[in-house]
């Protein structure tokens, strides 16, 4: 299950506590998430993960779920 | 501290988030900091958290500040913009060349015009900030686009044109601009590991880790050097390491030493890459449990040996405990433990030295022996910004040291050692060619240093021209040769009293009563020509500069507050250097 993971990313990359991370947790409420972070965050999941996500999915992982959703996806895929 | 090496391999085997979370922690109070500008048309932003664990591995607090995206020329001249808002110590030109369709050379015939604009920006910058410059080469166009058919010229030809011009240019302005070799990370690291064509089309930040980790490599590198870190003297064993086999029991025609065959070829393109280092000033020891006559009969007659004995200023060939052996040759050349590399290719050698003295760089002999010869060049661990000429010629200023430690050996006191030296100073006003040497002794001076500030040669050219500031220069020399430019005095005015900004001496001219003559001749003219009768100087303490309170009371000075010290010039009595035959230049002295 990557939810974990994936929780331990976040928390890392936007300085915030895992505990604080859930389904509603998206770019729209934190603070730190802007286009920067979010390539670094992108690179990390890759990293912690060892996939690789498309163009089309970077832009579209800008929540806590659809994260969750695109890393299983990708795990699939792989 | 940590090489730039474990801090590149950490980086790499590291998930980018917990970098990012390792970035954001607050450093050590005591550090240094550094202040790092990035002028960029592209998003280099992600080197931040790489950087920033490469200056905290090097003891240096980061200070780092974006400037923004593709506003490169519009920031340097506007005397407004957020480049000019404080002293930055560095500014990194950031710029990027598409590699299929660059926007300033979509017609090869632009080139030209693309070098004069190149020019224009690096000019400017000059002259509006004292900070160093790092310029980076563009990177070749991986893939060709007028394919296989030869004699037409295309964008690759175009950009090694615009590199060579950059080249030239830094070269021409060492002073002030620093090589960031762009062309060699891709060459170390291919395509693959170098560009993410994503991120580029996405994000306008084209850069892989690897590629990022190795910009920041050497962007420490220049800070390194700029505060003090490069390392002064290289202590060396023999056996193993400077040649391969025992001489002792394999005789000088036996050891493994070749200029053309494995493996005695790893051991003489090792021994050239010490010589470069020699020619750059590094000191040169050797350090080696061996019969002192079978050693120097290998320098002495070896036909492939290029180190020869006069290459080295000391040694050490005997069977006493190596840690002994360092901490007595690195007192006889008085310098500090922690400017020193150790090269030995024994692990219970190296592992007793890093013990028994943890200041000292210690590098083993790597196993397999192959990436040995570019060992010491990889770390960038003797970077100076400039080799000046006393570099080049340490080697026989420590050769002559110890001629003069013979001599006090032999006399009797030290008022007739001093008496015999036969020492000549020489005072001036900074020559304009000796403003380099000047710079680089505030940034390389420790021990002997009120104030331990750093300046660059922009600056020390800006104190000359201000009336208010004063920089005066101490050459020295005696019967046994030239000491060359090793004191430098820099004051300053301010209402009715004179600040000592800058007072320092190389280690290598101490205990000769050298300083009492710089500060009396510099600090007597001012007070007269400035009207003023008091003087202060205010003492930064740092790890290394402890020596220098006793010499400010020796000298008259008392303590005030705060580690301010202050001199009435009535109060001022005569310091005992009749041993010293001052000349000064470009001033008189009364």
């Amino acid at each position: 299950m990557p939810e974990i993971r994936v929780k331990k990313i976040l928390a890392q990359s936007f300085g915030i506590p895992m505990e604080s991370i859930n389904d509603d947790t998206s770019s729209d409420n934190v603070a730190k998430w802007n286009s920067l972070a979010h390539m670094s965050l992108v690179v990390a999941l890759e990293e912690e993960f060892g996939v690789s996500f498309t163009d089309e999915q970077i832009i579209e992982m800008l929540s806590y779920p659809l994260i969750v959703l695109t890393v299983k996806e990708a795990l699939a895929t792989a | 501290m940590k090489t730039l090496q474990q801090v590149h391999d950490y980086i790499i085997e590291t998930n980018t988030a917990t970098l990012l979370a390792q970035a954001d922690q607050t450093n050590g109070a005591q550090d240094k900091s550094v202040s790092i500008y990035f002028l960029m048309n592209f998003t280099i932003n992600p080197i931040a958290p790489i950087l920033q664990l490469y200056l905290q591995g090097s003891e240096l607090r980061p200070d780092l500040l974006f400037g923004q995206y593709d506003n490169v020329m519009q920031e340097v001249l506007d005397d407004h913009s957020l480049l000019y808002s404080k002293k930055m110590d560095i500014v990194v030109c950031a710029l990027w060349q598409d590699l299929s369709s660059p926007a300033l050379l979509n017609k090869l015939s632009d080139t030209a015009a693309f070098i004069d604009e190149l020019k224009t920006l690096f000019d400017r910058l000059q002259e509006k900030t004292p900070a160093l410059i790092l310029i980076n080469t563009f990177l070749l166009p991986f893939w060709s686009e007028t394919g296989i058919a030869s004699g037409q010229k295309n964008r690759a030809d175009a950009i090694r044109q615009v590199n060579q011009f950059l080249r030239n240019y830094i070269e021409q302005h060492a002073a002030r601009c620093l090589l960031m070799d762009w062309e060699r990370y891709a060459q170390i690291l291919g395509e693959a590991n170098s560009i993410d064509y994503r991120y580029w089309y996405l994000y306008k930040s084209p850069f892989k880790k690897a590629f990022l980790s190795y910009y920041a490599s050497d962007i420490t590198r220049v800070a390194r050097a700029l505060n003090g870190q490069a390392k002064k003297c290289l202590i060396l064993d023999c056996d193993n390491t400077l040649w391969g086999g025992i001489v002792g029991e394999d005789g000088v025609s036996g050891i493994k030493l070749d200029a053309h065959d494995y493996p005695g070829k790893v051991f003489y393109d090792f021994q050239q890459s010490v010589l470069k280092l020699h020619e750059r000033g590094v000191i040169l020891a050797l350090c080696s449990k061996n019969n002192a006559e079978d050693v120097w009969a290998v320098f002495d007659s070896h036909p492939a040996s290029l180190l020869h004995r006069e290459h080295f200023a000391i040694a050490r060939i005997n069977w006493a405990d190596k840690a002994d052996n360092i901490l007595d040759l690195v007192k006889e050349l008085n310098i500090g433990l922690d400017s020193c590399v150790f090269v030995d290719d024994s692990p219970t050698e190296c592992e007793r030295v890093k013990l028994a003295l943890p200041e000292v760089t210690v590098l083993p002999v790597p196993d397999p022996i192959y990436t040995y010869p570019s060992l010491l060049l990889r770390e960038g661990l003797f970077d100076t910004l400039k080799v000046s000429q006393e570099d080049a010629g340490r080697n026989v200023q420590y050769q002559q040291e110890a001629k003069r430690q013979e001599i006090f050996k032999k006399s009797q006191n030290i008022e007739d050692y001093l008496s015999s030296l036969g020492l000549v100073a020489n005072i001036s006003f900074l020559q304009e060619n000796d403003i380099a040497r000047v710079a680089q002794l505030t940034q390389k001076t420790n021990q002997f240093n009120l104030s331990t500030k750093r300046y660059n040669q922009q600056e020390i050219a800006d104190f000359c021209r201000d009336k208010d500031k004063a920089v005066f220069s101490l050459k020295v020399k005696d019967k046994f040769g030239d000491y060359g430019l090793t004191g430098v005095l820099i004051a300053k005015r301010e209402a009715n009293k004179g600040v000592v900004d800058t007072f320092l001496l190389s280690c290598r001219i101490l205990s000769r009563r050298l300083e009492y003559a710089l500060l009396q001749y510099g600090l007597k003219y001012l007070s007269h020509i400035w009207q003023i009768n008091q003087w202060e100087a205010p003492y930064c303490p740092s790890e290394k500069n402890a020596q220098v309170p006793g010499f400010l009371r020796q000298a008259g000075f008392e303590i005030k507050d705060n580690n301010i010290y202050q001199l009435h010039t009535h109060a001022w009595r005569g310091y005992a250097i009749n041993h010293i035959d001052v000349m000064t230049e470009g001033f008189e002295y009364a």
